[in-house]
């Protein structure tokens, strides 16, 4: 092989190692005992809701993704109708659960905006990339509980033209517990629910299957940010029953959801 | 629903005896709400009337299947274009290879499923939908009076029921959820005054351990005795829907939990009715669905001795 080739092959491995020494996040379960630890305040808020929309993934080439927008036209118009229903209502659900374990709870109002926070100083796991520190004085807490839904609606894998799946609902966030005086993080928990239809999804204009599915999704994704705090110390992927998270947030007891 | 088949459907809701509508079911219709009558006339109970044996003969069972994991992936592929014909034979090629895999993807999601049933062939395999529609019209309110036909014969009289039931098995096994298509019309299958609704039932949890041996036990006894339960539950609603007309709107949507199996389920839908352990709801589709109520923990479950229509428990 030729020297030239070595030192370009040389490069791109460096390259590519450098791309690769960002260690993503693992989950962290939340734990009761850290309430105990450090009972300080703890502020729950959520950043902005997403926009309800249909997302094309695999549609690579620019005639691909003006192909498979044409061809989801009408769920995407469909899309733009439905509902959050009482998403915002998980940071007081949340309150509640974290209230009834002890702690000292305040719900934050406003839209938590965390990209204009400064990035904090360590890339290392298990400490925020963000620096939160200076929330402790702007809302008088120890502790911040962040709810961020990331995307919501629909998804429809493609493949260049061709669409490789059918329509499916789908719901991803990311829960987090940020100490604020360290700036570690307490409780990291991503989300991501996928939900196909039962029958055939092709049902404009109203696609009353990709609907039911949408709302499944909402459903399940807002029990994910409830069952950690439902019953004590439960991993990510822990199960709970789901009569004890309905009583938790005080749903009615036919089991039917406001 | 055409009033003249609807007047038809109300006198044969009224001919199978106990399945007169309430009045909490006509009062929630559209059609009541603007104040039509839905009850012409009272009708005999003992009119005779006719279910269809389905030209089929095995009844049909699946495992219940998840597609919440269907596709194929969404694959980079470079298309190669040495002129304008290569590349549209290459995006043809692509397509139909990409929707070979989607369906051969779901072919296996769904083969996956079926294979719970296995444990259950023989049961399975000798269980007719004759045997079916005798045990389920045997559940229904006593006074009835039914003829069971062929399909392929006359019916004596001039009301005709059709169904087209659709076993699934939960993963877990431990429940039955039956699909069913059911026809109201008269001898003639063109005849344009028919009532036409599908239903789904899920059933109640099964209270048991091993599954295999409880459905199987006594020649799939339990398993057939649920089936043909669920039957006949379909029955008296799509009895109860046809005489009180479509069902409101003014019942608000709502997001609806309940038990399919050991797994939890959501569904968007209209809450019709709840009472007896049982939710009636209408989901999206304006699919009827009786599902079980979640009982919450420590409280008593309702007797079914306590209800006035029989729910599918299986315990």
């Amino acid at each position: 092989m030729k020297s030239s080739n070595l030192t370009g092959l040389s490069a791109l491995l460096l390259f590519l190692t450098g791309c690769a020494t960002t260690i993503p996040q693992a989950p962290v379960a939340f734990s009761e005992s850290s309430l105990r630890a450090e009972p300080g305040r703890i502020g729950v808020g959520m950043t902005a809701l997403p926009k309800i929309e249909t997302q094309l993934p695999g549609a690579f080439c620019l005639l691909c993704i003006a192909a498979a927008r044409a061809a989801n036209s009408a769920l995407s118009s469909h899309a733009e109708t439905l509902s959050y229903e009482n998403l915002l209502d998980i940071k007081q659900d949340v309150a509640n659960l974290l209230t009834k374990k002890g702690a000292t709870v305040a719900v934050i109002g406003e839209e938590l905006k965390v990209d204009e926070l400064p990035d904090f100083s360590t890339k290392t796991p298990g400490f925020a990339r963000k620096d939160f520190s200076q929330w402790a004085a702007k809302y008088k807490i120890d502790k911040v509980l962040v709810i961020d839904i990331t995307s919501l609606g629909f998804v429809r894998t493609y493949s260049a033209y061709f669409p490789t799946s059918d329509p499916k609902s789908h719901f991803n966030g990311l829960g987090y517990i940020v100490n604020l005086k360290s700036n570690a993080y307490e409780w990291y928990h991503p989300v991501s629910i996928v939900k196909a239809t039962d029958q055939n999804w092709d049902e404009p204009p109203k696609f009353p299957g990709l609907t039911n599915a949408y709302f499944q999704a909402l459903e399940l994704g807002k029990d994910s940010f409830l069952r950690p705090f439902a019953s004590g110390i439960v991993s990510p992927a822990g199960a709970v029953p789901t009569d004890a998270l309905a009583r938790s947030v005080a749903r009615d007891s036919t089991a039917v959801a406001k | 629903m055409r009033p003249r088949a609807r007047r038809w459907a109300v006198a044969l809701a009224m001919g199978i005896g106990g399945v007169v509508p309430t009045q909490d079911v006509i009062a929630m219709g559209t059609e009541a709400a603007s104040g039509e009558q839905l009850i012409a006339a009272p009708a005999s109970p003992s009119s005779p009337w006719a279910l269809r044996v389905p030209r089929a003969g095995a009844v049909v069972f699946q495992g219940l299947a998840s597609f919440d994991d269907a596709g194929v992936g969404n694959h980079f592929v470079l298309y190669p274009a040495p002129n304008v014909i290569g590349l549209v034979a290459a995006m043809v090629t692509h397509g139909a290879l990409v929707e070979s895999a989607k369906k051969e993807n779901r072919e296996r999601i769904q083969a996956a499923s079926d294979a719970i049933l296995a444990p259950y062939k023989a049961v399975l395999d000798g269980f007719s939908h004759e045997d079916l529609l005798r045990r389920a019209l045997r559940k229904l309110p006593t006074g009835t009076i039914v003829n069971l036909v062929a399909y392929d014969s006359e019916p004596a009289t001039d009301s005709v029921v059709d169904v087209a039931p659709a076993f699934s098995l939960t993963p877990d096994q431990r429940a039955i959820v039956l699909n069913i298509a059911i026809t109201i019309g008269r001898r003639s299958v063109v005849d344009p005054a028919q009532f036409r609704s599908d239903v789904r039932i899920v059933s109640n949890t099964a209270d048991t351990a091993d599954p295999k041996t409880f459905w199987n036990a006594n020649d799939g006894e339990k398993l057939k005795d649920l089936s043909a339960l669920l039957v006949a539950e379909s029955l008296e609603i799509v009895f109860r829907a046809a005489a009180g007309g479509t069902p409101s709107n003014l019942a608000q949507e709502r997001t609806v939990r309940f038990m399919e199996g050991s797994a939890e389920r959501i569904e968007r839908a209209q809450v019709l009715e709840n009472k007896c352990g049982r939710l009636l709801i209408r989901n999206l589709r304006g699919l009827l669905m009786s599902v079980p109520a979640t009982v919450p923990s420590g409280e008593r479950a309702p007797a079914l001795a306590e209800c006035a229509v029989k729910t599918a428990v299986t315990n």
